[in-house]
Order: structure tokens, then sequence, then C-alpha cells
């Protein structure tokens, strides 16, 4: 048998029911946190609900991916706005725009690809989110 | 009927409806069922576990963090007993008292209606725990054995 209490730990202290308990900490124990305290015969130990942090890391993740995104987007969108502007021939009276490098194609080809790849990422991210357990 | 006293906490086992119900008559006790056994209303619902210093029962703060399968581990482990007199849980070392009934046969002869747990013997030694007999009819309680903790 044993009885499992709501608790809470902060600075390594946990207190169940409005009192400090001398319990193992099953974690770092050194951020404040909601869990339960499970008590069986003379031991005390506190299990931490690490859902929460969880959740905060998903969401700083996505929100950094979100910004990774538009950077590429913007970078891409700025290569291909180059890529046509004949920029040269203004700063050279009559040198004909050059044709896009096939490095440069390359480079926007890949920019277009990483920016995809992290839109999945942060779907993927934002599904496992709804599903925390 | 049976009277069993585990570490101060008071349990009574009838063999019959009628037993207990002329038993709480005469000695004008109340004892509501818990479990398998009739008890002390203060006693029912105890918390099977103990937080240190959080009052155990609503009145005593316990000494030891605890978690056990009856109350009576927990008035155990934080050295509780069960007031007869005052109908509350209290530490085991303020009760002051001789366990002086003399022994007849093979058992002890109560003179009063339940000895009172946390009662020293003639040796000095705290007599926590005891399981009885107690005849409605005679109006006497057979000790059969005592326990020192």
């Amino acid at each position: 048998m044993s009885k499992t209490l709501p608790a809470t730990c902060a600075a390594g202290i946990v207190t169940a029911l409005g009192v400090p308990i001398d319990a193992d900490i099953l974690s770092e124990g050194v951020g404040s946190s909601e869990g339960v305290v499970i008590l069986d015969d003379e031991d005390a130990t506190y299990i931490p609900k690490t859902s929460g942090d969880l959740d905060t890391t998903l969401d700083k993740l996505i929100n950094a991916l979100t910004q990774v995104k538009v950077a590429l987007d913007e970078t891409k969108s700025g290569l291909q706005t180059l890529a046509g502007k004949n920029y040269l021939i203004a700063a050279t009276a009559g040198v004909p725009d050059p044709a896009a490098s096939t490095s440069w194609v390359s480079n926007i080809t890949n920019l277009g690809a990483a920016s995809t790849a992290v839109a999945s990422l942060k779907t993927e991210l934002q599904t496992l989110k709804s599903q925390l357990k | 009927m049976r009277i069993v006293c585990r570490h101060g906490h008071y349990a009574f086992y009838p063999f019959t409806s009628t037993e207990l119900s002329r038993f709480c008559s005469k000695y004008d006790l109340v004892l509501e069922p818990e479990e398998d056994y009739y008890t002390f209303p203060e006693l029912i619902d105890a918390d099977r576990y103990s937080l240190a210093a959080k009052p155990w029962l609503g009145s005593l703060p316990a000494t030891k963090t605890f978690e056990g399968r009856h109350a009576w581990d927990v008035m155990r482990a934080n050295d509780f007993v069960f007031s007869l007199t005052t109908k509350l849980v209290v530490p085991k070392l303020s009760i002051v008292g001789v366990y002086d009934n003399p022994l007849t046969g093979y058992y002890w002869r109560a003179v009063t209606l339940l000895p009172q747990a946390g009662y020293r013997d003639l040796k000095g030694q705290q007599i926590l725990s005891f399981d009885a007999m107690h005849d409605v009819g005679l109006t006497e309680t057979r000790i059969v054995s005592v326990g020192y903790e």
C-alpha cells in the first residue's frame, strides 16, 4: 500500500498539504515544480510533473523554427529578386544581366527545401505538443 | 465480544449484533463500524498516513512522515495512543497509570471497563496493546495477552 499526495518542490524543499516533507526528489529539484509525493512506510518520494517543462520547451522550439522559416523564406525571396533585377546593367552601363549561375539556382533551391523541412518539423512539434501525455 | 487494542487503537469485534447493542447501552458508549470491526467515532476515517508536524486526526502534530496499512500503524510510528478519557489521540508518554489488575488463572481481570493503553505494568513497562474478551452478561473483561509496542 502507498499514499499519493499532491506536492510542490521549490529550492529542493518538498511541501505537501502545507508542511515540508523530507522526501527523495526524482528530479534536479532546482526549479519550482508541482508534482506528487508518494508515501510508502517511512519512505517519501517526490515526482515532479515534467510535462509542463516539455510543453514550454516545445513552444520555444516552435517559435524558433517559425523565425528560422521566415528568415529562410525572406532570403530565398531576396535572391530570386536579385536574379531578375538586371542590377549589373545599371552598375556598368550596358553590360547584360548574367544568367543566374548554377550555384545560385542551387542555393535558392536549397533555401526552399530547408524552409519546407523547417515547416514540416514545426508541424511535427505542434502535433507532439497537442498530444502530450 | 473480542476487544483488540493495537497501540492505543481500540477495535471491537462483537459475535452478535445484540451483544454490541447491549455493550454500548450498558456502558453508554457509541461505537461505529469500520472495516470489519467497531471503534470510537473519533477514530473513524483516521488517515493511514502522517506528515511530520501536520496534525493527525485533527489534533496532535505527527512526529513522523509515515504511511501504513491501518490507523494503528500510524499511531505506532508516531507513538500515539487513544485516550479513553479525552477521546483524543495523545502521546503515549503522556499516559500515566499503573495497570495492577490481578492475574486470575491465565488472564487479567480488568476492574475498569477498558484498560487505558499506555498504562504500565508492575515492572514499569508501558502496555500499548492487548487482546481481550468481554462478557456482557458477567460484565467482565478478560485480557488474554498484552503487548508493549
